[in-house]
């Protein structure tokens, strides 16, 4: 633990305060993250939702013959 | 030039752009996610703080090319639907279906993002004035094509009846673009897209640019995500499908 730490941590900290204005940009970045990953998660669970219905839909049929 | 023709025509085949698009997916989220890492790097880290905004300025790095992105989709699924109807090219009305909650999810993220810049800097979250209306108006739009297209049994009917809404709402465009000069805006007036040098540090300038163009990327992504789906759901009694879930 050297002199260098403490000047990496403070810098670190300094990076998350954003000059005391954290809330509103981690919050803007926060935000954007969260929808950005939900478009691409929606679809990808519709898509699955839909294979199953369809091999639901084709085992029903099968019973039936 | 044949070749290109025979290509886009390949394309409108939907086994075959379920093919395609399932290949270009990984590389595109390669170059997507190289790209945010790039941005976000420069706009957090590397850039100055602003004179006179301090390090609050550093949203500009997700509202500025949010609000690019919501206008951009906005054309992108006029356009989509414009040719869906005098062609009827089913991809197209597609695209134009699909392009809407994306569109929807930029034009939110610069309305709030924007909300979350206005109050430290102008010590409001809202204000009436016409950029952030005209936004505002924008969103709706997103929400009224959802809504028709969901309200119509008939998809045929449904996307016909959503490219005309779209098209129509086309006028906000300029509306929105033009309103930090038309009006006197609290907003201020455009930084980069004037026909003037962008009045911005390149250091500063960079970024933002990297940043919107990760964004266009991502917005492709999100698009061929969204239209898979929609094509599996439209065609999930055909043979291809059959195939691809793997009976028959």
């Amino acid at each position: 633990m050297g002199e260098g730490t403490g000047g990496f941590v403070m810098s670190i900290n300094e990076f998350f305060n954003m000059s005391g204005y954290a809330s509103y940009v981690w919050g803007s970045f926060g935000l954007a993250f969260v929808m950005l990953v939900w478009q691409i998660v929606q679809p990808l669970m519709e898509k699955k939702a839909i294979i199953e219905s369809i091999l639901k839909n084709q085992l029903r049929r099968r019973q039936r013959q | 030039m044949n070749i290109v023709m025979k290509w886009i025509h390949l394309l409108g085949s939907p086994p075959y752009f379920y093919r395609f698009s399932g290949k270009l997916l990984p590389w595109l989220t390669v170059i997507c996610v190289g790209l945010l890492v790039w941005g976000l790097y420069g706009g957090l880290v590397q850039a100055p703080a602003d004179y006179q905004q301090s390090d609050a300025f550093r949203i500009i790095y997700v509202h500025v090319p949010a609000a690019w992105m919501s206008l951009f989709i906005y054309v992108s699924m006029a356009i989509a639907g414009a040719i869906g109807i005098i062609w009827h090219v089913k991809m197209a009305e597609i695209v134009c279906i699909t392009s809407a909650p994306i569109g929807a999810m930029f034009t939110f993220l610069a309305l709030v993002t924007g909300s979350l810049w206005g109050k430290p800097m102008w010590g409001t979250w809202w204000v009436w004035d016409a950029r952030l209306t005209s936004e505002l108006i924008l969103l709706f739009l997103y929400f009224g094509v959802i809504a028709l297209y969901r309200a119509i049994e008939d998809k045929r009917m449904a996307a016909r009846a959503v490219a005309i809404l779209a098209l129509v709402g086309l006028v906000n465009i300029p509306i929105i673009h033009y309103s930090v000069e038309w009006w006197n805006t609290l907003h201020q007036g455009p930084t980069v897209t004037k026909f003037d040098k962008p009045s911005m540090a390149t250091s500063m300038l960079i970024p933002l640019l990297v940043m919107a163009i990760a964004f266009k990327v991502y917005y492709f992504i999100a698009l061929l995500l969204r239209m898979r789906t929609e094509l599996l759901q439209r065609e999930r009694n055909s043979k291809w499908v059959k195939e691809l879930v793997g009976l028959s």
